[in-house]
C-alpha cells in the first residue's frame, strides 16, 4: 500500500509540473497530454493498492472496475501523447477505431456487473485479489494495450531515426518497461500463479523516463529560444546599418537628380554586399539550428 | 556619431544636402573628445547606441556630453529593438529621443528644423 501511495504521489507531482510546463504560451499539447496521463495514473495506483489489500469480492470488483477505467483513460492519453511527441502519422480510420475500441472496453467495464477483469470471477477464490482470473476479454484488452505500446515503441524508433535519438530511445525504453511488466502479469494470469503484480512498476518506470526526458526537452527548448533571441537582436543591428546607408544613399541620389559619384556608388555596393553576406550567414545558421 | 564608416560618409552627404553645416561626423567617444570644441558648439547630437564591441556606447557619449555641458538636443539612433539593454538605458535618459534605423532624409531634416540647425 505504501508503494502505491508513493507512486500516486510521484505521478501527481509529475502531473502538476508538466501541467505548468504545458500551459506556457503557446500551449504545449505533449506536456498537457502527459500531465493528463499522470492525472489518471495517480488514482490508478491507489486503486491497485486497494485491490491488493481488500479481502472481499464486492470491494475488489469496485477497485478493479475503477482501476480498469483509469487504465483505459491512461492508455488513450498515452496514445495522444505519443502522437504529439513523435508527430507519428496516424490514419484517421485507425484513430477512430482506437477510440471506439477503448470506449467499448470502458463501457463494458462500467456496465458489466463484475467489471472487465472479474468477468470470470467464479475461478477466483475469496481472500486474495493479487491475481486476476484468465479470461478472453481480459486477455483481449491486454493485447490491445500491448499493441498500443508496441506502436509507441515503433513511433519512438521512427523519431530516433529522424534526428531525435535521445527522445526516441527514451520512448522505446519506457514502452519496453511497460510492455515487459504487462507481459509478466499476463503470463502470471495465464499460468495462474501468485506472483506479485508488477504492472504498476512498469507504468512508473515509463513515467519516470518520460518525465525526465520531457523536462530536459523543455530546458533545451528554452536555451535554444534564448540563443535565437540573442541572434535575432545581433542580426537586427547588422541588418539595419547597411539598410540605413542604402536608404539615405538612394534618397540623396534621387533628391540630387539621380546622379552619384564613384564613392557614393561604392558605399551602396558595400551595403548591398553586407546584406547579401548577412543573408547567406542566416541560411547557414538556420540550417545548423 | 556612428561606428560605420560608410554610414558616416552618407550622413555627410545628407547634412550637406540639408545645409546643416557646420557638422561633426565621428565614429567613437574618443573622436568626440578629440573634437571637443567643435562637438560642443553643435545644436543637435545624433548618437548611434551601439558603437561596436568593447568600446564606449552612444549612451557613454551622451554622459560625456552631459558632463561637458552640451547645450544641444540629443537623439539616439539604433538598429536594436526596445528590448536591448543599451536601448533601455538610453530610454531612461530624460529628454532624449530614440529613433530606429533606418530613418530618412525627411526625419533628419525635421530634427534639424526642430533645433534650428539649418
Amino acid at each position: 500500500v505504501i508503494w502505491y501511495a508513493i507512486s500516486a504521489g510521484m505521478c501527481l507531482s509529475f502531473g502538476v509540473c508538466h501541467l505548468a510546463l504545458g500551459m506556457k504560451r503557446p500551449i504545449q499539447p505533449r506536456y498537457l497530454a502527459f500531465a493528463a496521463m499522470m492525472g489518471f495514473i495517480a488514482p490508478f495506483q491507489l486503486a491497485l493498492g486497494g485491490l491488493n489489500s481488500t479481502r472481499s469480492m464486492a470491494s475488489a470488483i469496485v477497485f478493479a472496475r475503477v482501476a480498469v477505467a483509469l487504465a483505459i483513460a491512461f492508455m488513450v492519453l498515452f496514445a495522444v501523447f505519443v502522437r504529439h511527441y513523435t508527430a507519428a502519422p496516424v490514419p484517421r480510420a485507425v484513430a477512430v477505431v482506437f477510440f471506439l475500441v477503448s470506449g467499448a472496453f470502458l463501457a463494458y467495464d462500467l456496465v458489466s456487473p463484475t467489471g472487465l477483469i472479474f468477468s470470470a470471477r467464479a475461478k477466483l477464490s475469496e481472500g486474495s485479489f493479487t491475481r486476476v482470473p484468465f479470461e478472453p476479454l481480459h486477455l483481449l484488452w491486454q493485447a490491445f494495450n500491448a499493441a498500443t505500446v508496441l506502436w509507441a515503441a515503433a513511433a519512438g524508433w521512427r523519431m530516433a531515426r529522424r534526428g531525435r535519438p535521445s527522445q526516441g530511445m527514451i520512448l522505446i525504453l519506457g514502452s519496453i518497461a511497460l510492455l515487459a511488466a504487462v507481459l509478466v502479469d499476463l503470463i502470471r494470469n495465464v499460468l495462474e500463479r501468485e506472483w506479485p503484480y508488477i504492472g504498476g512498476f512498469g507504468v512508473m518506470a515509463m513515467t519516470i523516463f518520460l518525465s525526465v526526458r520531457l523536462a530536459l526537452d523543455f530546458r533545451n527548448d528554452e536555451l535554444l529560444l534564448a540563443h535565437l533571441v540573442r541572434e535575432a537582436m545581433r542580426v537586427r543591428d547588422q541588418l539595419n546599418t547597411p539598410l540605413q546607408t542604402l536608404h539615405l544613399g538612394l534618397e540623396i541620389a534621387v533628391a540630387e537628380g539621380g546622379t552619384m559619384d564613384q564613392e557614393q556608388l561604392g558605399r551602396l555596393q558595400r551595403a548591398v554586399n553586407r546584406l547579401i553576406e548577412l543573408g547567406r550567414r542566416l541560411q547557414i545558421t538556420s540550417a545548423g539550428t | 556619431v556612428d561606428d560605420d564608416a560608410d554610414l558616416r560618409a552618407t550622413i555627410v552627404d545628407v547634412a550637406s544636402y540639408l545645409h546643416m553645416e557646420p557638422f561633426v561626423v565621428v565614429g567613437s567617444l574618443a573622436e568626440v573628445e578629440a573634437r571637443r570644441a567643435d562637438a560642443l558648439t553643435c545644436s543637435l547630437a545624433v548618437l548611434d547606441i551601439n558603437l561596436g564591441p568593447n568600446v564606449p556606447s552612444g549612451v557613454d557619449v551622451y554622459h560625456w556630453l552631459e558632463t561637458a555641458q552640451f547645450a544641444g538636443k540629443v537623439v539616439f539612433l539604433t538598429g536594436h529593438g526596445s528590448d536591448d539593454p543599451r536601448v533601455k538605458e538610453a530610454a531612461r535618459i530624460a529628454g532624449a529621443r530614440i529613433l530606429t534605423k533606418p530613418i530618412g532624409i525627411a526625419d533628419l531634416g525635421a530634427l534639424a528644423d526642430a533645433v534650428g540647425a539649418r
